[in-house]
């Protein structure tokens, strides 16, 4: 089968993207599982106010997916791809074959494990990332924090760190903690929140409502040395004014993004260049080392959904542009 | 014979046998078809079912769906698929059957569903930015500069520019930025001249050279930008490297998030910049005795001991807030009050500012905000024509209605003045016909026994005389 375009991943840039070209090129999406990819499992936070987190864009994408003039192969695994003068050649799992001239990268990223961060008490019990919270929110199960009294934040965890090579903000983390401690804040009002961060990154929407948020909860700059389990309780070793120790019925890591395995494994085979943190670097408008190969969404770099939507929108122009010379 | 479309989608479909059977009891001609294999023509069909998710379907995209097919959008209803999946099939088809005879038995009215494009141009207020322009004329679209004095009315889906008489599709409001910085400096502080904002010290670094000289930063943590940030890290890099300066910043909180802004900061850190976070409340500064430099005294938040630098020069990054703009006073006959926000509703387009056709800039996002005008602007907006009608006999001319429609439609016209809706506008909501205290005005196809069916399918049978 032939293609103009084949866009690998379905995820709000993949989907984006397809949707603004396809009326214009033949456009093929490979997805591995469903379409939707991480945003489809992100809950809103509304209070009894709009917090804006965005989540709710991904609507209006799964409701223009039913007019859709692309085709979609959903739960279909990519296994190689090869480029000839005729183009980019895809193999999937069941043996499909297809040709396309350009391809666009939109693997995206994905939440890094918590079991990771052992140092955080990740995969201790009643330690959460901040994407379990975010599905509980989607499936409305939030309400297990019913009993918690006390909970922490800790920022960061995984990201801004240079020694395991994710030396990058990933912009979304401090702006989703604080929507989310103000959601926990507004279904449980005695819960006590701490929020152990290296610096609030506040941007964009609703910024002046996120400052009135961050100051309302107690913040401590400083990250934990160490969490332990004492007594049903997580204990967390810290300094403010010297080395201090308070311990929590539960804690929240959030975490941040990591490139995911699709997109490590697509840049290889294609030969893309990396940045020093493992995502695809592009170089201005989704254009990447190798020609007619572009990146859009988080596969470049962490982003939130708004940003997404619209580089996905601004690489399809791009993409028109190349392909009409 | 009723010759009737049945479309299904590719996950669900009912028997053909129940096809046959509807046939059979009630003389029509039903055709079935699905999404992949669309018949050419639509207009022969005396009405069209759609079984799909109500929530794909709204009223906009049926709209929308009439105009291509070039039916009328009264013929088009959607049997919500969402349904299918709760109720039993066996006791479904008698459901089926009475959803078929309740839409024959509306009466059809005349309505045209109508694409309406707006000019290809647009108005900036209060000032339109070079980088604005920029991104509006690479994607070829017209700009106005607002005369010094002018008035504007709305004319269909267009706003008419008086005294000039132009037609623009879309106002753009970029707002107006007032520059503050939250600690105050006295008089003669400022007296030594050598507080200086960021664009000077750009200017400045290219003509000398700042050997061996303090410099210092403050930058609050509210209402910087970006790129601002970036500014300040790649300027206080070059201060150090190059001309061995020494550079400290004074912050609340460092902002990283942004493409390689992490790695920004590192760089300007590691090149020997002095980052120290401070509480700016108790930030004080004085001049110098030869009134040469600035006296700055902080207490750093780690430890709380408070310390005194003497520098040669302060740069600020001033916070940076948007003035509201208001709109009122140029609008003629319109109401709209107060200041106007942007939405974060995905059933609106991003920008948009509430009202049609006005859209919001914000700092730094021109090219998103061309491309979502020029989408606007080259699509346009379906509109069912006809569907909103005013018995003028029963008017009484109150102004209910031109207070209660949200989407400024209704206009007052005629030799007798009455009230008029105008279908280029009207989002058939409803309200006016709800409101009106004299019941003048009817939106054809919305009546509260079309509603209940399409809700709960409850197949009620007995035509109710209520309307919304």
């Amino acid at each position: 089968m032939n293609y103009d375009l084949v866009i690998m991943g379905g995820g709000v840039a993949g989907l984006t993207l397809a949707q603004t070209l396809q009326d214009k090129l033949e456009v093929l999406v490979v997805e591995e599982s469903s379409p939707g990819g991480m945003a489809s499992k992100l809950g809103c936070k509304a209070t009894d106010e709009c917090l804006s987190c965005g989540v709710c864009r991904f609507i209006n994408i799964e409701r223009e997916l039913c007019f859709k003039k692309f085709d979609i192969w959903e739960g279909r695994k990519i296994t190689s791809v090869d480029k000839s003068d005729r183009g980019f050649h895809l193999k999937t799992e069941k043996g499909e074959k297809v040709t396309s001239q350009l391809l666009a990268v939109a693997t995206g990223a994905s939440p890094l494990e918590i079991k990771n961060l052992s140092r955080w008490g990740g995969g201790l019990p009643r330690v959460y990332s901040g994407w379990d919270i975010e599905r509980g929110l989607n499936e409305g199960i939030i309400s297990s924090f019913r009993d918690c009294s006390s909970l922490a934040f800790i920022q960061c965890a995984g990201s801004r760190n240079f020694k395991e090579k994710r030396g990058y903000c990933s912009q979304v983390c401090c702006r989703y903690a604080l929507r989310i401690a103000e959601n926990l804040k507004f279904s449980f009002p005695q819960m006590n929140i701490d929020f152990y961060y290296m610096d609030l990154q506040i941007l964009g929407k609703k910024k002046e409502k996120l400052w009135k948020i961050a100051d309302k909860i107690n913040l401590i700059r400083h990250l934990p040395y160490e969490v332990k389990e004492e007594g049903g309780k997580l204990s967390l070793v810290f300094e403010e004014q010297g080395v201090e120790r308070k311990s929590y019925d539960a804690l929240v890591l959030s975490v941040g993004m990591v490139p995911s395995s699709g997109t490590k494994e697509i840049g290889k085979w294609l030969g893309l260049n990396f940045d020093s943190t493992g995502f695809i670097k592009s170089y201005g408008l989704g254009h990447t080392s190798c020609e007619g190969v572009f990146v859009c969404g988080t596969a470049c770099g962490p982003k939130d959904i708004e940003t997404t939507q619209e580089e996905a929108q601004k690489v399809g122009e791009e993409i028109w542009r190349v392909r009409r010379g | 014979m009723n010759k009737l479309l049945w479309l299904e989608n590719e996950a669900f479909s009912f028997p053909d046998f129940w096809i046959e059977e509807m046939e059979r009891d009630n003389g029509w001609k039903i055709e079935v078809k699905n999404w992949g294999n669309k018949p050419d023509n639509f207009t022969e069909y005396d009405r069209i079912f759609i079984l799909g998710d109500s929530f794909s379907f709204t009223q906009e995209k049926i709209s929308s769906l009439s105009e291509e097919w070039e039916v009328n959008p009264l013929k088009v209803r959607v049997f919500p698929a969402e349904e299918v999946k709760i109720i039993f099939p066996k006791s479904f088809l008698s459901i089926l059957e009475k959803f078929i005879i309740q839409s024959l038995s509306q009466p059809l009215f005349p309505v045209e569903a109508r694409r309406v494009v707006p000019e290809n141009r647009v108005l900036v207020l209060p000032q339109l930015s070079p980088a604005l322009e920029q991104t509006l004329k690479k994607r070829g679209i017209d700009t106005i500069v607002p005369p010094s004095s002018f008035s504007l009315q709305r004319e269909g889906i267009n706003f008419r520019l008086y005294p000039s008489g132009d037609n623009v599709g879309a106002i753009i409001i970029s707002p107006l930025e007032e520059k503050k910085f939250p600690i105050s400096f006295s008089s003669s502080v400022q007296d030594t001249r050598k507080l200086v904002d960021i664009e000077f010290m750009e200017k400045e670094i290219e003509k000398r050279d700042f050997r061996k000289e303090t410099i210092g930063f403050i930058i609050p943590k509210k209402g910087v930008t970006e790129k601002e940030w970036r500014k300040a890290f790649h300027l206080s890099q070059t201060l150090v490297e190059r001309d061995k300066a020494e550079v400290f910043i004074l912050v609340e909180e460092v902002l990283v998030a942004g493409e390689n802004l992490e790695k920004e900061y590192r760089k300007a850190r590691s090149s020997g910049v002095i980052f120290e976070k401070v509480d700016f409340s108790k930030l004080g500064t004085r001049p110098t005795l030869d009134m040469r430099g600035i006296e700055v005294e902080f207490a750093t938040e780690r430890d709380k001991l408070k310390r005194e630098v003497k520098v040669d020069w302060l740069v600020l990054l001033p916070e940076r807030n948007i003035l509201p703009f208001k709109l009122a006073p140029f609008f003629c006959g319109d109401k709209i009050e107060g200041e106007i926000l942007p939405l974060e509703n995905p059933n609106v387009l991003p920008f948009f500012s509430g009202i049609e056709g006005i859209f919001l800039c914000p700092s730094e996002k021109e090219d998103e905000l061309s491309l979502v005008i020029k989408k606007y602007l080259t699509e346009g907006v379906v509109r069912e024509i006809g569907r909103g009608e005013v018995d003028e006999e029963k008017c009484v001319l109150c102004l209910t209605c031109l207070r209660t429609c949200p989407w400024e439609a209704i206009e007052i016209e005629g030799e007798r003045k009455k009230a008029r809706i105008n279908g280029e506008r009207c989002h058939l909501c409803g309200l006016c016909a709800s409101f009106c205290p004299a019941h003048a005005i009817e939106i054809k196809g919305l009546s509260l026994e079309n509603w209940v069916s399409a809700v709960s399918l409850g197949g009620k049978n007995e035509s109710s005389s209520f309307r919304l």
